[in-house]
């Protein structure tokens, strides 16, 4: 280049220039015509078709400098189109609806309770392959109702109902402890992995003040690919307790004052658990270890509590409720058949030669497998005071 | 235009001949000569003067009016050559001194110097000497009696500090070699002086420090200055243009200054500094890209408080480059990576506007280069008013009309910010030049475009050199050790040796008193 004549220096530059131009503008968006998702849903139509819904944020006209006057709008739209495939669905929206739609920044997805109890085959690939599907997304399964509805409901404080649901999910975990947020990827990893069946949170839609409003109910419980039933909160709170991932970091718990059963609260710092399969005589029993830190937090009562003696006692309620509350979801999926936790993957990964031997009778023997708990619960702090404020008489 | 006006006579053909020519012994014929080369010149001045009595010999003093200090020409040279000659005469001891007589014992100036051409004396007039001539001489004298009206030594209006010097270079060649001097008191400070322009015979100075400076540079320097062809230098950027390396760039190859503390600074490191007379501002080569990011002021403020400043200035440097070409990308190509609620506002704002989101950046961004360039040409009077329309009519009202979205006059608005943060004017004008191509091609295919347009532009930096030196230098032929003074600065303590990018060694002393590494 350095000794070629000026023209065709410039040429070459020219040509540089042009070869952007011939590519055109592909794939591109103009933001005025696009309408931006916030959650998407599958529900199963009548003859196998998927029925899917999209939520969007209402576009409002902020830049004309006029304040006000858009309270009465509706903050987001929800549409819906039914067809035989699901992205086939969603591109028939564009038969009735003008607007390209920003499908990455929808956080949520919703799959309708009939759609997880029979087809979700018509959607995991989907799911999967879609490059427009964050798979770090929330997957939720609309409880007893459609993802329309739930697509539908407003939200209590803010515009948009999707974010509120991601925020209350993640709100919920590190403070009150008791549902596990679940990632589509997680979803994902769970159909393909063997040993460990899928688990979602649900999502149950509540009339207040003739408002539809979402509230986290339960969590949904798969068998293989096809929903087998709901845990209740209890339940939830055991799986928690046994959940690989992610560790538990916040939460509360709550026991029986051992002066006179009034309750007593607790804060979960951290817990973290281990599971080991054994095998006695062809009988599989899983060891499991829990190991939890908590901060006594508060007692309506006037007790005395924090006493070397009674910290003790404390701390082995405590262990004793970790316990209960495990073996209440243990009992639960070892009636559906659904092993969420993924005691068959510990085996798999812990005894392959086990594993080989049981992994094609695993529903069948996961319901009869023994559990032996291993519960130390610890008290770190008490708040602000040691001793109970003393009122005067 | 200029064609036209420029009409190619004979007489200067005639005036290049004559001023080639010895002086004459007659004092008659010099000064036809020099009457017809001055010939309608009105400020020209000729006084003739007698001397002796027996024998009477006849002189003239000719200088410029108005570019020669009129007490002194009166006291030192008229005075002593008029009357004192005289009264001597009458005495009678001598009755006509000779030439070397009068150079070493009648005149009083402090420079004095022998002519012997036309063109000596011409040259030595019209830059402000007096020159005297005698009969039966074929030698005449100059006197340096330089003194016109001109600015003086003010605070550089465009190269602000808050610490450090407040001293700015001004149009007098003098007045500028002087602030060097002072600052720099060693007999290894060099100046060699000629001149460039075959009209305007501009003095030009070259300064360096020996010792410091590669000679190949300064033979490289003097080579390409003596080599420039040229009717007249108006103003430095002439030159500038006639010795950079690379024509078809916008970066600018050589770093022009008003400040005498920078040149000093860069002198110091081994670079060659060109003074020219009329311009005030002063030349630096060779440059480097990270240069253009420094100012004094880094080394006048606590090390740390400089390293932060520098990494922002290289922030703002990318941002002023690359902000409305990844605004515009993002939002067209690549929403995904936009904060859902942040898309919202952006989608929101846009709901109004009419054009594509490219046009109103490129409008956008034409208008404002339109405000800063009227705002560098308009009248101070009228300044207000256009800083009222700019920020009324294009920001605000511009908005209300729902021709533009907010977010793009903050982009826009924050991308002038960020230009106006690069210290050295000539090389916001490139960041300004490129960010245009970088847009369009951020607007047409995204990421992949602007990085397509960001490699481009790599190559092209790599490839640049300033007088030998690469001109990306402490990047890409990556020099670690000079990034110490390059994204920060180190603190003087760890200066030990300042080892010059250019290649020659430091004999400078250190704050350890040790002399660093020799030659």
């Amino acid at each position: 280049m350095k000794h070629s004549p000026l023209a065709i220096r410039l040429l070459f530059i020219l040509t540089l220039f042009l070869l952007p131009l011939s590519g055109g503008c592909w794939n591109q968006v103009e933001v005025n015509n696009a309408a931006v998702a916030t959650g998407l849903g599958y529900d199963l139509a009548p003859h196998k078709q998927v029925k899917f819904s999209v939520q969007v944020i209402a576009p409002q006209s902020t830049g004309s400098g006029e304040s006000g006057g858009g309270a009465a709008a509706k903050p987001f739209l929800t549409f819906s189109s039914t067809y035989n495939t699901p992205t086939n669905a969603s591109r028939r929206l564009s038969l009735s609806v003008p607007r390209t739609m920003l499908w990455a920044h929808a956080a949520v997805y919703v799959l309708g309770d009939k759609m997880a109890r029979e087809g979700m085959p018509l959607i995991n690939d989907y799911l999967d392959r879609n490059r427009n599907i964050r798979k770090s997304g929330i997957l939720v399964v609309a409880k007893d109702t459609e993802a329309q509805q739930v697509l539908q409901a407003e939200s209590p404080i803010a515009q948009n109902p999707m974010f509120d649901l991601v925020n209350m999910i993640k709100l919920q975990d590190s403070y009150l402890g008791i549902y596990t947020p679940v990632l589509l990827a997680e979803y994902l990893n769970c159909l393909a992995t063997p040993g460990i069946d899928p688990i979602l949170l649900s999502v149950e839609v509540v009339e207040k003040e003739k408002k539809k409003q979402l509230r986290l109910s339960g969590m949904a419980v798969f068998k293989n690919d096809k929903l087998a039933g709901y845990l209740t909160e209890r339940e939830s709170q055991g799986y928690r307790w046994l959940r690989r991932h992610p560790s538990i970091q916040g939460g509360l718990l709550t026991i029986e004052s051992p002066i006179n059963n009034s309750p007593v609260l607790f804060e979960v710092l951290r817990a973290t658990n281990s599971i080991k399969p054994v095998v006695k005589n062809g009988q599989i029993t899983f060891k499991i270890k829990i190991q939890e830190d908590g901060n006594f937090y508060e007692e309506p009562d006037t007790n005395e509590l924090l006493t070397p003696a009674l910290i003790k006692s404390m701390e082995a309620r405590v262990a004793t409720k970790i316990e209960n509350e495990a073996r209440s979801y243990l009992n639960r999926s070892q009636q559906l058949g659904c092993d969420c936790v993924g005691f068959g993957r510990e085996i798999s990964q812990q005894n392959p030669n086990l594993w080989d031997q049981v992994k094609d009778q695993w529903p069948q023997i996961y319901p009869q497998v023994k559990f032996e708990f291993d519960v130390k619960a610890k008290i770190r702090r008490t708040g602000l005071t040691n001793n109970i404020i003393k009122v005067k008489s | 235009m200029v064609r036209y006006l420029n009409q190619r006579k004979e007489k200067p053909v005639d005036e290049q001949q004559l001023r080639q020519r010895e002086l004459l012994p007659r004092l008659d014929d010099n000064l036809a000569i020099l009457k017809s080369l001055y010939e309608r010149c009105s400020d020209f001045v000729l006084r003739e003067f007698e001397y002796g009595r027996q024998e009477v010999t006849r002189g003239a003093v000719l200088y410029f009016d108005g570019l020669i200090a009129k007490p002194e020409v009166e006291q030192t040279i008229i005075k002593p050559l008029v009357s004192e000659l005289n009264m001597m005469g009458e005495k009678g001891h001598q009755p006509s001194l000779s030439f070397d007589q009068i150079k070493t014992g009648l005149l009083s100036s402090g420079e004095l110097k022998e002519l012997t051409t036309f063109d000596e004396v011409c040259l030595h007039i019209s830059s402000g000497d007096t020159v005297v001539l005698f009969d039966h001489s074929s030698k005449a004298l100059m006197a340096g009696t330089r003194s016109w009206m001109g600015r003086g030594v003010n605070i550089p209006p465009n190269e602000g500090v808050i610490h450090g010097p407040k001293e700015g270079f001004c149009e007098t060649l003098r007045f500028n070699t002087a602030l060097l001097r002072r600052r720099i008191r060693s007999t290894n400070l060099k100046m060699e002086a000629f001149q460039i322009g075959r009209i305007s015979r501009t003095d030009v100075v070259i300064t360096y420090i020996e010792g410091k400076v590669k000679p190949e540079l300064v033979a490289e320097v003097l080579r390409r200055l003596k080599a420039i062809e040229i009717d007249s230098v108006v103003d430095a950027a002439y030159i500038e243009e006639l010795i950079e390396d690379q024509q078809l760039t916008l970066f600018p190859q050589v770093m022009v200054t008003e400040r005498p503390d920078r040149v000093m600074g860069n002198l110091m490191e081994g670079r060659v500094a060109i003074i020219i007379d009329g311009t005030p501002t002063v030349m630096i080569v060779p440059v480097t890209l990270s240069m253009f990011m420094t100012v004094g002021e880094d080394y006048y403020m606590r090390f740390t408080a400089a390293g932060f400043f520098r990494i922002l200035r290289f922030l703002a440097f990318t941002l002023s480059l690359l902000a409305p070409a990844l605004y515009v990308s993002t939002i067209t190509f690549h929403q995904e990576m936009v904060p859902t609620a942040l898309l919202v506002t952006i989608v929101n704002a846009r709901q109004a506007v009419p054009f594509p989101l490219v046009v109103e950046a490129l409008l956008m961004e034409l208008s404002f280069e339109l405000l800063r360039e009227a705002g560098v040409r308009l009248p101070q009077a009228v300044g207000p008013a256009v800083s009222i329309v700019g920020a009324l009519v294009l920001g605000d009202a511009g908005v209300r009309a729902g021709l533009v979205s907010t977010p793009m006059v903050v982009v826009v608005a924050f991308t002038g910010i960020c230009s106006f943060v690069i210290p050295v004017y000539s090389m916001a004008t490139a960041i300004r030049l490129i960010r245009f191509p970088l847009l369009i091609l951020g607007s047409m295919l995204g990421y992949f475009g602007i990085a397509l347009g960001i490699i481009t532009l790599l190559i092209h930096l790599a490839a640049l050199e300033s007088f030998g030196i690469p001109y990306s230098m402490p990047f890409a032929p990556l020099q670690l050790s000079s990034w110490s003074d390059t994204l920060i600065r180190r603190p003087w303590r760890a200066a030990a040796h300042r080892r010059g990018m250019m290649g020659a060694a430091s004999n400078a002393p250190t704050l350890q008193g040790k002399g660093g590494d020799t030659q």
